[in-house]
């Protein structure tokens, strides 16, 4: 009996052994025909040392701060793009995510069609959405603010949906069952429960959209990206350094206030 | 004559989609002004018998009549106005959590308004005197513009009970009222329930897992055992046996 136990287990630890050894090999072949692929050689990467050490001390480096005020304009316009943005996605979502939200959908198609809509905007990522709306409404920040909406609005859809979903079913049933109508219900049994995740989650957004704006600049929708591809083209890059750091800062910047404001407001 | 039952209900059943049967053929009249307990052990449905009188749950067959109308089907509109005349009390209080105490009462007026003007909270400033005199009445005045969460469970659950005499309405159902209360709060929550219902000359169907309780505050008692009915009588009717029959051979379940 205990034979026949060991004899098992024994078994079972060869075979896990086995498929552990499988895996291991798979990946080494997976990351050598990648390497291939893409024409990745350390040789080149070491050889390419003195070059980025050059690139770093001589270029890049020391930032041309005397340039700093050039970057004030495009910043106050990465943080509007991005207000703006949030604020068109919050406009956008906050119905679609009721919508969408299985305990509170009035049908399942309806709550498929509001599903499909945030799926749709969200896997799109912000700078291909910049890409069309560059070539749609021109070069600027309308293009941008309208991307980070679009691209904002898809994942606030599903997160406001998912949030709606975790809440507690029994305050809802209550409001119900007094009689009231289905938007009174929504006002008073849904948003109250819903609205410290919905401030949460919009804050979030805009912490993320300044980061996107920072992105879908560089394709020529405006703000703070827009100046540092313009001075990586034009080879300047001690102006590039100067808004790479205006990048870096304004992102902990408002990272830091929206941690506070999060803070207050929950 | 006889007084005509504010409610009758006639071979109510509800089976749920996962096959369950918890009712299977429940009749009853219950008479204006009346205290009713429904005891049994959990599973028992009575839980489902209340939550298909205010359509919670969609009865699969039999007729509930309210007040001389049929209401085994009805919805919209039809549906808000019952609803605002059958006040609910829940288990777990469901008092809305973020709101303060005074506007959980105040919800209990939404099934009077428009669904636009209860979605903003235009309560007239009749529905706020009278909510305020509701709370003054179950002990909570003083609490009235706390947030409901940051009362205990005995006064959340009579705010509970503020807002379904809030509605006017003329029947409550009360689901395991003190079920997740201490022997205090339960109580005083059962002797505020029994009273302000008294007053107002409002009938009271309450669902309670304790005996004793049932027995203090009932006017008659029924006995739902695996969705059926095997016990109507007054409190001093309700015999060991009675007892035995309802929850099983175990004693120990009865005082849960």
């Amino acid at each position: 009996m205990s034979d026949g136990v060991l004899e098992y287990t024994r078994k079972n630890a060869i075979r896990r052994r086995r498929i552990a050894r499988l895996i291991i090999f798979g990946f080494t072949v997976a990351v050598l025909v990648s390497a291939h692929g893409t024409g990745f050689r350390i040789r080149d990467l070491y050889r390419g040392i003195p070059n980025i050490i050059q690139f770093l001390t001589e270029d890049l480096l020391p930032p041309r701060f005397s340039v700093w005020r050039r970057f004030l304009g495009p910043t106050l316009e990465t943080i509007a793009m991005s207000y703006a943005g949030t604020f068109l996605s919050v406009v956008f979502a906050a119905p679609l995510g009721f919508l969408a939200a299985r305990n509170v959908s009035p049908y399942p198609i309806v709550m498929q069609i509001a599903r499909a809509t945030a799926v749709f905007m969200r896997t799109i990522p912000p700078i291909v959405w910049a890409l069309l709306l560059v070539s749609i409404v021109g070069i600027g920040p309308f293009a941008g603010t309208i991307a980070l909406g679009l691209s904002g609005a898809g994942m606030l859809i599903k997160s406001y949906a998912d949030s709606i979903e975790d809440i507690d079913a029994g305050q809802i049933e209550a409001v119900r069952a007094t009689g009231a109508g289905t938007f009174a219900v929504m006002m008073k049994g849904v948003v109250p429960q819903f609205s410290p995740s919905f401030v949460s989650w919009s804050l979030y957004r805009f912490d993320l959209n300044i980061r996107s704006a920072a992105v879908v600049g560089l394709v020529g929708a405006g703000g703070l990206g827009f100046s540092l591809s313009t001075a990586v083209r034009l080879f300047r890059y001690q102006e590039a350094a100067v808004a790479i750091l205006w990048i870096l800062g304004l992102i902990l910047a408002i990272e830091f206030v929206t941690a506070k404001l999060r803070g207050h407001l929950i | 004559m006889s007084v005509q039952p504010i409610l009758s209900v006639t071979e109510l059943k509800k089976t749920f989609p996962d096959g369950t049967r918890a009712l299977r053929g429940v009749s009853l009249d219950v008479m204006p002004g009346e205290f009713l307990v429904m005891i049994g052990s959990s599973g028992a449905g009575k839980s489902t018998f209340l939550r298909c009188i205010n359509h919670l749950f969609e009865p699969t067959g039999g007729r509930i009549v309210y007040d001389g109308r049929d209401i085994s089907k009805v919805s919209g509109a039809k549906l808000r106005r019952l609803r605002r005349e059958l006040g609910m009390i829940f288990q777990g209080y469901n008092l809305v959590k973020r709101l303060s105490t005074i506007e959980n009462v105040l919800l209990g007026r939404l099934g009077y308004m428009s669904s636009i003007s209860g979605a903003l909270g235009l309560y007239t400033k009749q529905d706020r005197e009278r909510a305020v005199e509701l709370l003054i009445r179950v002990g909570l005045g003083e609490q009235r513009f706390k947030r409901a969460d940051q009362l205990s469970g005995g006064q959340q659950q009579r705010v509970g009970i503020a807002r379904a005499i809030a509605q006017n309405a003329r029947l409550v159902l009360a689901d395991e009222p003190i079920a997740s209360l201490d022997p205090k709060a339960s109580d005083t929550v059962m002797s505020y329930l029994h009273e302000v219902t008294r007053e107002e000359n409002i009938t009271c169907i309450v669902n309670l897992h304790q005996v004793d309780y049932a027995k203090r505050f009932a006017d008659r008692i029924i006995g739902l055992k695996d969705g059926e009915i095997t016990f109507i009588g007054k409190p001093e009717e309700v015999t060991d046996k009675v007892i035995r029959d309802l929850y099983g051979e175990k004693g120990d379940q009865v005082d849960e």
